[in-house]
């Protein structure tokens, strides 16, 4: 009865409940797709990392990743990939190479970190394809290829179609010495990248540096990250019974993992904040439009509705108020967030960072569970119990002199 | 105009009739006004302090080489000590700090490990405001001068090494004919900072590194910080001018995915602004609608006193004013006292996030300071809106006939 | 005492003296037995690891203590490879390439041939006796010779990682055996002598491994077979031309 009666209140001021519902609407909105938003940005900007070398998780031998060294070697990697391939969510397995090498033309010569990659496999996992400049990438059948940086080229004052000498240290201790032909030049605009790396086919790779069918990394890629993240647990299964270890997105790149994590945390304080100040508004304008409503209370006391009765009618107005409109907010937030989606949002600075790479400029909102509700239920939360001040102020009045409060 | 000065001091002993509608009032302007402005403060100082951490991981603002050493930064490539007009530029206002620097690829080597580093030979004092080096220090002491012959390393880096505060290890490096040089150092301090600071650099004094690489009054890079009022573009198009034969970068060039980043952040807050300033929007908004509609009876009965309709719009936009206005100043006044407060620093330690915040090498506290021109834009808006939102209802409420206005409610 | 007295006392006293040598003279002495003016050596080295084995011949001469040439002859995928060190540079040579090029400082880190030793090891290889002060430990008796046991510390500014280095020598030069210990003073790595023999008309410390004391099973070991000393060098032996393209100097296979 209490709830009819309220519900029926709310709407005996369409104007006052309108203007309520539209801030606690708007306010859950926006939360919906902010939190989307900044969601879909992380996951954006991890798979866009991730894609430019690393992959979204490696299978590497145990040691690697403090110290790589070409001497820690995967030894019969063939059925490794084919195990990993069968695993649901595991889009592509490319085997890498990696040591350290003179890289010289002419009279000129530098330190080089040497990658053998696979041709085929590798634009699957790496998007450094995507910047060559001149030249073409690595393709199958290649043989004494290499693709080098634009800074190393240019040290080494070579075009496509020059040829470099690659001097190293093979696996077994030998020399290790080759000459390639430069078929392109990559411009990823990183310096230290373009200053340092070198890419050669792997298997020729594998000849010059002695080391038949080893190799030091498998690389993981799949549809999404989130896809290869839920197959970690059977990655790791296919590898168990090998001295090798499965790194996740975040041991190979411990800086992103931090600095979204700190945003993450620090983006909580000012949702945090929002929410005190949406709840802080609702509740004075409800505050006040209870004081107007004094004399409708002092005539309900006097035909013998109790005061604690009186009270929770006043809080039930302040709970449908919340639940109505952090309904419509949710789903008109809904409605954005799937839109925007669609669509993409395109803001300053991502172009600048990620068009290089071939990779979208424009940020996707991702609608889940999490976004779509967490906001939503605790401001909700907040309101209802914030109600317990109008409450208790109802509840203290008297039938007389409410009836006589004039305005 | 009679009638203003009339209907002024009206308004205001209107207000201050329902005394609690009016605090409410109040209390819902004055604390929007006061959350948006230290919350722009607040939030501005994180994006700075997070853009300022990054920046002072060894790039600064601006960077002077010679030409060809970002291709190779090795020594061959270092330029003279700066003289003249580039000189009078660094020691003038458009510059706050600048700090000369060695810095080439070197090759650390202790007991058990030989690992590929940047040395950098700096002069701490320099230093200063300049980069992270004076505030990261964790075991030992800092370089004294640019003279001391001791090194830093970062702490992951003397791990990997496992060597420690009093122990030597060995620098190598080209000098400048190319030719291998090498020196043994003490291990002075040991520094805390992102791990890849912590991995890449060790840092010596500036004169025994230009010692051991044979070189005179060379530099390798001069590192530069503005002054926050100057925009950065002003000093490098100064610094360029007068050395057209040095590399002077900014660092939006420098670092691009720092640069994105910053971008991306920004948007981010403006984005975050509007939110909250609709949202306070409403709610002033809101107050002002339900102060005008509730009260037609009293419309009503001044209208029956002979009050025209006009007059009574009047007054309550006066009283819209009025109100609206010392909400506005109370808040305002509010929020520069709390950034003030504030502005020795925020400790962002106690709330957890300082792990994350370590990892990067980001500062842990923030120190908010106000935009003039933000606060006044802030101030003026929300007056205005205040004010405006009750022109509608106002004359709506004064278009009523007196006597049904009195009837109602 | 009239002078007769005292000529006893010192002729006495001398063999004393002379039974106590200088630390720095006898580490010297190790090194103008190991190389000597000069050297032309055929060395074989063995590197053994837990998974493989290999072998290396290869021809050495040295000059001073600062000119070295090695060339590598068996296996036949490293022969004809070299490495040339004049004064502070060095640099290395490979056939199939046909190219000479100069060792960065990152490389000579990386170790030499594969083995425990690095580029830099071979390159500072006297440090030992000018970077570091030596002090007589004590004496024993082995197989009719005397060794010594010299403990050498870094000298304060001494551009070396070791905390100190202890060296076992004997009577005649030969060396027996070095210790690498850290700046703790813990053992790192030891450099043992397991065959005295003679080379090159001198007792000569034949076969020497290294091995590092946390690796289980990883040493590499050096055989000396041939060895000629205090030769004539002529100076186009240390150049990179020679280095290119091998001219015969009549001091044994090139």
């Amino acid at each position: 009865m209490l709830a009819g009666l309220a519900w029926r209140n709310l709407w005996r001021q369409p104007r006052r409940t309108l203007l309520s519902l539209a801030s606690i609407a708007f306010a859950a909105l926006v939360m919906v797709f902010l939190m989307s938003f900044q969601l879909g940005v992380y996951a954006t900007m991890k798979e866009n990392v991730l894609r430019i070398v690393d992959g979204f998780a490696q299978v590497q031998p145990a040691g690697y990743r403090e110290n790589p060294s070409l001497r820690k070697t995967i030894d019969a990697p063939g059925p490794i990939i084919a195990r990993l391939r069968t695993v649901p969510g595991v889009g592509a397995v490319a085997p890498r190479t990696m040591g350290f090498a003179i890289v010289s033309s002419g009279d000129k010569s530098f330190g080089t970190a040497v990658f053998g990659v696979d041709p085929a496999m590798e634009p699957r996992v790496s998007r450094l394809n995507h910047t060559i400049v001149n030249g073409r990438y690595l393709k199958a059948g290649d043989e004494n290829a290499v693709v080098i940086g634009k800074r190393l080229a240019r040290n080494l004052d070579v075009k496509a179609g020059d040829t470099i000498s690659v001097l190293g240290e093979a696996l077994d201790g030998s020399i290790a010495a080759d000459v390639l032909t430069v078929v392109g030049i990559f411009d990823t605009g990183t310096r230290e990248i373009d200053r340092q790396l070198a890419e050669m086919p792997l298997a020729r790779f594998q000849a010059t540096f002695a080391m038949n069918d080893k190799v030091n990394t498998l690389a993981i890629s799949g549809n999404t990250l989130a896809d290869v993240d839920s197959a970690l647990g059977a990655i790791r299964r296919s590898i168990a019974n090998e001295n090798l270890k499965v790194q996740n997105w975040q041991a190979l790149e411990p800086g992103l993992d931090g600095a979204i994590s700190l945003d993450f945390n620090t983006s909580m304080l000012w949702y945090t904040s929002l929410v005190v100040i949406v709840v802080f508004i609702i509740l004075n304008t409800l505050l006040m439009s209870v004081l107007e409503r004094t004399r409708e209370f002092g005539v309900l006391l006097s035909v013998g509705m109790r005061p604690a009765q009186v009270g929770i009618m006043v809080w039930l107005e302040l709970t449908f108020l919340a639940l109505v409109g952090l309904a419509v907010g949710i789903a008109i937030g809904d409605a954005v967030t799937l839109v925007v989606a669609h669509y993409g949002l395109e803001l300053p600075g991502t172009d600048a960072i990620f068009s290089r790479w071939g990779l979208p400029g424009r940020l996707f909102p991702r609608l889940s569970l999490v976004s779509m509700l967490s906001a939503p239920v605790i401001m909700g939360l907040s309101i209802v119990v914030a109600g317990i001040f109008p409450y208790r102020h109802v509840d203290q009045l008297e039938p007389i002199s409410a009836m006589r409060e004039s305005l | 105009m009679n009638m203003l000065r009339l209907l002024f001091p009206f308004a205001w002993r209107n207000l201050w009739r329902n005394r609690r509608r009016t605090l409410i009032t109040l209390l819902v302007v004055s604390i929007g006004v006061w959350s948006i402005l230290t919350f722009n403060s607040v939030i501005r100082a994180w994006a700075d302090g997070s853009l300022a951490s990054s920046l002072k991981n060894m790039t600064a603002e601006a960077q002077i080489h010679a030409r060809g050493y970002l291709d190779q930064p090795d020594i061959a490539h270092s330029f003279a000590k700066p003289s003249g007009n580039l000189e009078k530029v660094l020691d003038g206002p458009l510059v706050a700090h600048w700090a000369p620097r060695i810095r080439v690829p070197a090759i650390v080597q202790s007991e058990y490990e030989t690992l590929p580093v940047t040395l950098a030979g700096i002069d701490p004092g320099r230093e200063v405001g300049v980069s992270f080096i004076g505030e990261a220090m964790a075991e030992g002491r800092n370089l004294d001068d640019a003279s001391d012959a001791g090194v830093l390393l970062g702490r992951h880096l003397a791990t990997r090494l496992k060597t420690e505060v009093g122990k030597r290890i060995v620098i190598m490096a080209n000098d400048a004919n190319g030719r291998l040089v090498e020196r043994g150092a003490r291990v002075e301090g040991i520094f805390a900072a992102s791990s890849e600071m912590e991995d890449q650099f060790v840092f010596t004094g500036l004169l025994p590194a230009r010692k051991l690489l044979h070189v005179q009054q060379q530099l390798s890079e001069i590192a530069v910080m503005t002054p926050q009022d100057i925009p950065l573009a002003k000093a490098l198009a100064a610094m360029q001018n007068t050395a057209p034969g040095l590399d002077i970068e900014g660092w939006a060039t420098l670092q691009p995915m720092t640069r994105g980043i910053h971008d991306l952040t920004n948007g981010f807050i403006y984005i975050w602004l509007w939110v909250m300033f609709v949202l306070i929007a409403i709610g002033v908004v809101n107050t002002q609608l339900m102060a005008v509609f509730e009260r037609t009876r009293e419309f009503g009965l001044l209208q029956a006193l002979g009050f025209r309709p006009s007059w009574i719009v009047l007054e309550v936009m006066l009283e819209a004013v009025q109100i609206i206005g010392l909400g506005v100043l109370v808040g305002a006044i509010g929020a520069l006292m709390t950034v003030t407060a504030l502005s020795g620093g925020i400790s962002l330690s106690g709330l957890g996030l300082s792990a994350g915040a370590d990892f990067l090498g980001v500062t842990r506290v923030l120190y908010p300071r106000l935009d003039v021109s933000e606060f006044f834009v802030t101030v003026v808006v929300i007056w205005g809106l205040g004010v405006l939102t009750v022109l509608w209802p106002a004359r709506r409420a004064a278009g009523f006939d007196a006597i049904e206005a009195m009837h109602s409610n | 005492m009239n002078r007769t007295g005292w000529f006893f006392i010192l002729a006495m006293l001398a063999p004393m003296a002379f039974a106590a040598p200088d630390p720095t003279h006898l580490i010297q002495a190790a090194f103008d037995n190991w190389r000597g003016k000069s050297s032309y050596t055929e060395v074989t080295m063995t590197v053994h690891r837990p998974a493989w084995e290999r072998q290396l011949s290869m021809q050495s001469w040295t000059r001073g203590n600062e000119d070295a040439l090695v060339r590598f002859v068996k296996p036949a995928k490293d022969a004809g490879n070299a490495t040339l060190k004049v004064g502070g540079d060095m640099w290395i040579f490979n056939p199939r390439l046909n190219q000479v090029l100069k060792l960065p400082a990152s490389m000579m880190a990386q170790s030499w041939m594969g083995s425990d030793f690095s580029y830099n090891d071979l390159a500072k290889a006297n440090d030992v006796l000018t970077e570091y002060t030596h002090k007589l430990l004590g004496s024993e008796e082995q197989d009719g010779h005397t060794v010594y046991t010299v403990e050498a510390l870094p000298k304060p500014d001494a551009a070396t990682v070791w905390g100190k280095q202890v060296l076992t020598i004997r009577d005649d030069g030969v060396l027996i055996g070095e210790d690498y210990f850290d700046q703790d003073m813990k053992l790192v790595k030891s450099m043992r002598t397991t065959k005295v023999g003679p080379l090159g008309g001198r007792q000569y410390p034949v076969s020497m491994t290294m091995k590092k004391v946390d690796t289980e099973d990883a040493w590499t070991r050096i055989s000396f077979e041939q060895g000629r000393f205090d030769i004539d060098m002529p100076d186009a032996l240390f150049t990179r031309a020679n280095l290119r393209n091998p001219r015969d100097f009549g001091l044994g296979r090139q």
